[in-house]
């Protein structure tokens, strides 16, 4: 995509936000409990190519535990050079080993590759920092949550895939986001930017701060709803629900 | 390892030796039978029609009938002398005469004894259909040690067959209804019992049923018992499971059956045995003591004092089983103990000695027999061996020629382990072996002769590709058209067929286009390049990296890089690829330059023969397309979302009939078939290969389709206004899996438009993500309908180049598992 119509994007996103934080009454997608925040995902360009890969394999055994990467369908942007990666599982794997692999296109070494605990079903995180693993501005890169069956045959594994793409913030988001006070500000802000995992992990952060909080977790179950991830969304909103 | 089929000398007993690969056929005529069913005896109702409600026994004399007798002794004796074929007519005539003096007890025994002289004819089909009846008459008789007996011997005719589930029965109820019989008749149900398992490589529990069998207090004791056919049957037979089991006193067991083979009357039955366990010794004795040198042929073993003594006892027992066989008159035996001998001396090094006595087997074999080969092939391995190439070639062709009539009867008889041997464990090698000597002698050959010897060479390698096929698919009716095609520049331009032949040192490519044959040599050799083929596929499979571009890359180096300036100087924009073993089981596609995929500069299609499929366009004028699929899980098969996508968008371009879900069912796809004859069949629903064709299958709403049941309903309809056929051009199979690592598997899929007698199919080395499939496959159609000039292969080519621009699916996992298979234009 053409980098100025992308940054111009962003700053137009980041223009609008001040008028809504704290102001828009719930959107359609929010949960039971009535946010004092409501959160919009604005993808950074129109009719990006679809990247995110969702769907099962023929032939291979079925019944067995769903995965999604949170993600949009397009690539997804972050500023963080280790930025953290979500996926949801929706039931315990048992014995099936989970893996994360980050790849870069036509490159045969992957980036990182790394086991999952996959015990739990849920949301779950997984924080770059906590590895070696750095993506350099600009560059794209595909990541890849893998339930494996069977290490010899990875023809049976579930695989979901997302691209992501680190970019540099543009100087009025940054201006921006120095003069907001709270994480849950931040993920708006993100949100409206364009910057996908930005806005998750803010989100995300805000959750485990303040876990009894029903309107956070309605923002992150309205993220996914945007992203068209309802399986995911249905996990938040359960939560909300059992409170 | 080695063995024979045996005989008793009595009529109404069955022993069998459980060692031979080919047992049967060595000795017999090739079979004329078909596989059978797996029908069990033990089960069936045999009484005769009419004995239901009240039974009454036919009248039976148990008298003698001289000269109905003295023809069961002449049978009797040509089965001593190894000749089956002899016995046929005095056992037919003494049946006549028995069934009409009511001797139905020696009935029901020389129909035993014809089902012995059959199935050492390798006749199993007649030889089950004579044991049905000796079981019949011995049924209404009510006499039940001869139930058992003709039981045990269908249980090893099954053994045989590799009907090992139906086998297992028949020797189960044999041993039921022996209960309290003779302990003779019960040692050879149980000597039977061990042959199978050893057929199913079970060879610790054959170990005891021949101990057992032969009545020994334990395999130590093998030397005290008396010598009988049975106790040196099973002796031979425990040898060769404690030497199949790799114990540490095979050895020590088969010189206790040899001594009690020696002891045996003179017969085929001690000759047999003696060679058998001369056989087992030798190689034992091989391994254990290393190859010193052996006295020369022509010396008598007995008087040479060597230290070797292992393995001269063994050769000993080889030399008195020829000398024996000679005596009788038996010279399917002493061919067999002579090329065995050979053998011996081939693998001391003694070349001399092992040509000398090959050529002496290849003058006693049977012209027509089973033998011949063996002993050709031999020759010509030792004349290799000896630098002298040329007579080994004409040796090689000789053995090909005196091949193909047996070889169907190859995969039958006793073998050890459940698979049962395959092409590339008995012919194949001889097939490759003078690939690699034809190639080789274009070396120093230039111009006319050069080509013509790569002419030959190319030749064989289709042969190799046909008769695997035809052990894969246990089907005769494949075979190749010989030389059908002369010339690939006359039915394609800009294409070039290339043929890889791995062999133990090195791979030789041949590329053949318009302009004739060009060789290259690759140093690397069969193994090295199975390991890495075997590893792209594995990494093909694992959509999480792109670690398969290594061997992408690394096979791109050694297979197609040689080639390019050729292919760039011949404008080729086709590549049609023969290839062999593990090379059948990646996609060529996906081949890495370093900066681009195979692909992206050639149209690829994969063929099992170039001389094996009829090199016609596809029509494109009125194509009646039927297109099936199954998108709702059944019977445990996940199920396939974008089935119903992908056959609307197919009917959206060719209209057609649809048979989808429900309406997918084998009555529904038998009547469409039959009413019409259709050009293309698309297939969307789970198929898959495995190493046999056994094991493959095609899923439908209500079961499943074998691909002989698919070749049925498919094959070629007569046009109704010319007569003439009419094969379905294409044949797609969206959803295919082969087994991963299962080189055999691959062969299958590739065989599956020749097997179901369409001219070309495109079929999935791997069930692909859907939607991505589903693409994939309209877009395919979509062009092949839109440009009628652009070959299937191309078609194919510019959907997979288009799939791999989408993001989602640039690694090749996605883009790269379809094949087309057979006729790319």
């Amino acid at each position: 995509m053409n980098l100025h119509r992308y940054v111009a994007s962003l700053m137009v996103g980041a223009g609008v936000i001040l008028g809504s934080v704290g102001i828009r009454p719930a959107g359609a997608a929010a949960p039971t409990t009535a946010p004092s925040y409501s959160i919009t995902y604005v993808p950074p360009g129109a009719d990006l190519p679809v990247t995110r890969v969702n769907g099962p394999v023929r032939g291979s055994a079925g019944g067995g535990p769903n995965i999604f990467v949170l993600s949009p369908e397009h690539t997804g942007l972050t500023t963080q050079d280790q930025p953290s990666l979500f996926w949801y599982l929706d039931r315990p794997a048992g014995n099936v080993k989970a893996m994360l692999t980050i790849v870069q296109a036509k490159k045969p070494e992957p980036l990182l590759e790394m086991q999952l605990d996959a015990s739990r079903p849920g949301i779950q995180r997984v924080n770059l920092a906590s590895t070696s693993c750095h993506l350099q501005a600009g560059a794209e890169y595909t990541w890849v949550i893998a339930l494996v069956p069977d290490e010899a045959h990875r023809m049976n594994d579930v695989t979901r895939s997302a691209d992501i793409r680190r970019i540099d913030p543009p100087e009025p988001l940054v201006d921006k986001l120095l003069t907001l006070g709270s994480t849950t500000d931040r993920a708006v802000v993100y949100a409206r930017s364009g910057i996908w995992y930005d806005a998750l992990a803010a989100v995300s952060d805000q959750i485990d701060a303040t876990p009894g909080d029903p309107m956070v977790r309605g923002l992150r179950a309205a993220l996914c709803n945007q992203a068209s991830l309802p399986e995911v969304a249905a996990f938040d909103t359960r939560a909300l629900s059992l409170k | 390892m080695f063995g024979l089929a045996m005989h008793s000398n009595r009529p109404s007993f069955r022993l069998i030796s459980a060692f031979s690969m080919i047992v049967a056929c060595l000795i017999g005529r090739p079979a004329m039978g078909q596989t059978l069913p797996a029908t069990s005896m033990a089960t069936s109702p045999s009484a005769p029609s009419g004995d239901l409600a009240i039974p009454v026994r036919p009248l039976n004399i148990d008298m003698p009938l001289p000269a109905a007798d003295a023809m069961v002794a002449q049978a009797q004796q040509a089965m001593q002398r190894g000749r089956p074929d002899l016995a046929l007519a005095p056992l037919n005539s003494a049946l006549e005469l028995f069934g009409r003096y009511n001797r139905l007890s020696r009935q029901a025994d020389a129909l035993l004894a014809l089902a012995e002289a059959q199935e050492s004819l390798g006749d199993y089909a007649a030889a089950m259909g004579s044991l049905e009846d000796s079981l019949c008459l011995s049924r209404s008789l009510g006499d039940q040690p001869r139930q058992a007996r003709a039981l045990s011997v269908v249980g090893s005719v099954q053994t045989c067959l590799r009907q090992f589930p139906a086998a297992e029965e028949s020797l189960a109820a044999a041993m039921k209804t022996a209960d309290g019989a003779d302990s003779e008749l019960r040692g050879a149900i149980l000597n039977n019992s061990g042959a199978l398992a050893m057929a199913r490589g079970r060879y610790a529990e054959a170990l005891v049923d021949f101990v057992e069998a032969g009545g020994f207090a334990g395999p130590e004791l093998i030397a005290a018992a008396v010598p009988s056919p049975l106790t040196a049957r099973a002796a031979v037979n425990a040898a060769g499971a404690a030497a199949a089991a790799e114990l540490t006193n095979a050895l020590e067991i088969d010189q206790q059956a040899i001594e009690l083979a020696w002891n045996l009357p003179e017969g085929h039955d001690r000759a047999a045995d003696l060679l058998s366990a001369g056989m087992f010794g030798e190689s034992l004795a091989a391994r254990s003591s290393g190859l010193a040198a052996l006295p020369a042929s022509t010396v008598a073993v007995a008087a040479v004092d060597s230290p070797a003594a292992d393995r001269l006892l063994a050769l000993r027992a080889m030399n008195e089983a020829q000398k024996t066989a000679r005596d009788i008159g038996d010279t399917s035996l002493e061919c067999f103990s002579t090329g065995e001998l050979g053998h011996v001396y081939e693998s001391a090094g003694q070349l001399d000695d092992a040509l000398r006595l090959t050529r002496r087997a290849e003058i006693l074999a049977d012209p027509a027999g089973p033998q011949l080969y063996r002993w050709q092939w031999q020759s010509g391995r030792i004349l290799a061996a000896t630098q002298q190439p040329d007579a080994a070639i004409v040796a090689y062709r000789n053995a090909v020629a005196s091949v193909a009539p047996v070889r169907a009867d190859l995969a039958l008889g006793y073998g050890n382990g459940p698979a049962g041997p395959t092409f590339r464990q008995t012919v194949g090698p001889m097939l490759f072996e003078l690939a690699d000597l034809l190639l080789r002698k274009s070396d120093g050959l230039a111009g006319p002769d050069a080509q013509a010897s790569l002419i030959e060479a190319r030749q064989t390698v289709e042969q190799i590709k046909s008769s695997e096929l035809q052990d894969y698919f246990k089907d005769d009716c494949i075979d190749a058209a010989h030389e059908r095609l002369k010339n690939i520049g006359s039915i394609a331009e800009r294409t070039a067929v290339i043929y890889f032949i791995p062999l133990p040192d090195r791979t030789e490519t041949l590329v053949q286009t318009s302009t004739g044959i060009t060789r290259y040599k690759l140093p690397v050799g069969s193994a090295e390049l199975d390991d890495t083929v075997h590893r792209f596929r594995q990494r093909l499979e694992d959509r999480t990296t792109y670690r398969y571009l290594t061997e992408a890359a690394r096979l791109y180096d050694w297979l197609i890089r040689p080639l390019k300036s050729q292919l760039d100087a011949q404008q080729i924009d086709t590549l049609v690829f023969v290839p062999d073993g593990a090379l059948l089981s990646v996609p060529m596609e996906s081949l890495y330059d370093g900066d681009k995929f195979l692909i992206e500069h050639y149209a690829v299609a994969v063929t099992p023969g170039l001389t094996l499929m009829d090199p016609k366009p596809i029509r494109r004028q009125n194509m009646q397309v039927l297109v099936t699929g199954l998108s709702q899980s059944v019977q445990g098969f996940p199920e396939l979302r974008f089935v119903p996508v992908e056959v609307g968008s197919i009917e959206k371009i060719y209209g057609g009939t649809e048979l989808l879900d429900r309406d997918f069912v084998i009555p529904n796809l038998r009547r469409e078939l039959s009413s019409e004859p259709f050009s293309v069949i698309h297939i969307a629903s789970h198929a898959y290969f495995g190493g046999s064709s056994q094991d493959s299958f095609l899923l439908t709403y209500d079961g499943r389709l074998s691909l002989d049941d698919l070749q049925r309903l498919i094959a070629p309809t007569a046009v109704p206004s010319n007569g003439k056929l009419r094969p379905v051009e294409l044949l797609t199979l969206s959803a295919c899996q082969t087994a991963a690592g299962d080189d055999r598997a691959a062969l299958g899929l590739a065989g599956v438009a020749i097997k179901a007698g369409a001219r070309s199919a495109m079929a999935t080395l791997w069930p692909v993500d859907d939607q991505a499939e589903a693409t994939l496959v309209s877009d395919f159609y979509a062009r092949l309908k839109n440009d009628p000039n652009l070959s299937k292969a191309k078609a194919l080519q510019q959907a997979q180049q288009r799939l791999m621009t989408d993001r989602r699916y640039s690694h090749a996992f996605y883009w790269s598992a379809h094949l087309i298979i057979g006729n790319w234009l």
